[in-house]
């Protein structure tokens, strides 16, 4: 009982004196480079909502040109347009 | 000379002497609060930079409404205690990767003790045990009792740092050596009877 109470002050005491440990010198130096790097990571809003307009623009954009594409002259169209102004190859020979 | 409304208004103006001068004043109080915290040397530089950078984008939220010095050890203290709980989920989270996969996941082995390298030489073993002990504690116990018999701080101050009365901080640290002393006999009994 009076060795385990000399062990737990012992514990308890060996606290006591603690000295405060050293920083690395180049804190500072690891500090701004770690800031840096951040401020390289993080986009400002301004160009994150100018991208990303840019990108509903194109976006729609698309949607036009596609549609426009479904409405182009279907083939009985094209057809007529050949007959009328002879377009078609008369000589049956196939230029592939 | 430390000019405590000096430095925060030229922070805020961005002025990086100001800065500096914020770190020197301030880097060994936050590094050895983090390494008490975190019981590792490396772990604590790098929450030592992450306090800082916090500082440094977050200072013009800083109100005046507490003095400098708490606002910054809250940051410390916050940041030690996101580290440690970050560092519990992973190895949680690579314990079960190896149960359910079988396959060879390294759980890093954390070292068993933690030799602080600023205790006298002839109390590291003891202080070893104390800090391993201390590190079993909850959270706000660990906190309490490292701010109070590592550091130093007042009662006055760990309830300003805390955000809690001193009363409060009286409690705690009452129910911290309760605590180290259970913890302390449990380990006395296993290993030096």
């Amino acid at each position: 009982m009076i060795a385990k109470n000399k062990w737990l002050i012992e514990i308890q005491n060996s606290l006591n004196g603690i000295q405060s440990v050293e920083v690395n010198p180049y804190l500072y130096s690891k500090i701004l480079n770690r800031i840096g790097r951040k401020q390289e990571i993080a986009v400002p809003i301004k160009w994150a909502l100018l991208s990303a307009s840019a990108f509903l623009l194109l976006f729609i954009l698309n949607i036009f040109i596609f549609k426009s594409v479904n409405n182009s002259p279907s083939k009985d169209d094209l057809k007529t347009l050949s007959t009328t102004f002879k377009l078609f190859n008369e000589n049956n020979v196939n230029y592939n | 000379m430390f000019d405590e409304l000096k430095i925060i208004k030229e922070l805020k103006e961005g002025k990086e002497s100001a800065f500096r001068l914020l770190v020197e004043h301030f880097q060994r109080r936050i590094y050895n609060t983090c390494l008490n915290l975190l019981q590792n040397a490396e772990d604590a530089e790098d929450v030592t930079q992450e306090v800082f950078v916090s500082i440094y984008q977050s200072i013009q939220q800083f109100k005046g409404e507490s003095k400098l010095y708490t606002w910054v050890y809250r940051i410390a203290i916050t940041k030690s205690l996101e580290h440690i709980r970050m560092k519990k989920r992973k190895k949680r989270f690579a314990f079960f990767q190896h149960l359910f996969t079988n396959e060879e996941v390294s759980i890093k082995n954390e070292p068993k003790h933690f030799y602080h390298p600023g205790v006298q030489l002839e109390n590291k073993e003891r202080a070893a045990i104390l800090f391993s002990a201390i590190d079993k504690l909850p959270e706000n116990q660990k906190t309490a009792f490292i701010l109070s018999k590592v550091e130093d701080l007042s009662y006055a101050e760990i309830s300003e740092v805390m955000n809690l009365s001193v009363s409060s901080v009286e409690s705690l640290l009452f129910r911290a050596k309760q605590n180290l002393q259970k913890l302390l006999l449990n380990y006395y009994n296993k290993n030096e009877k």
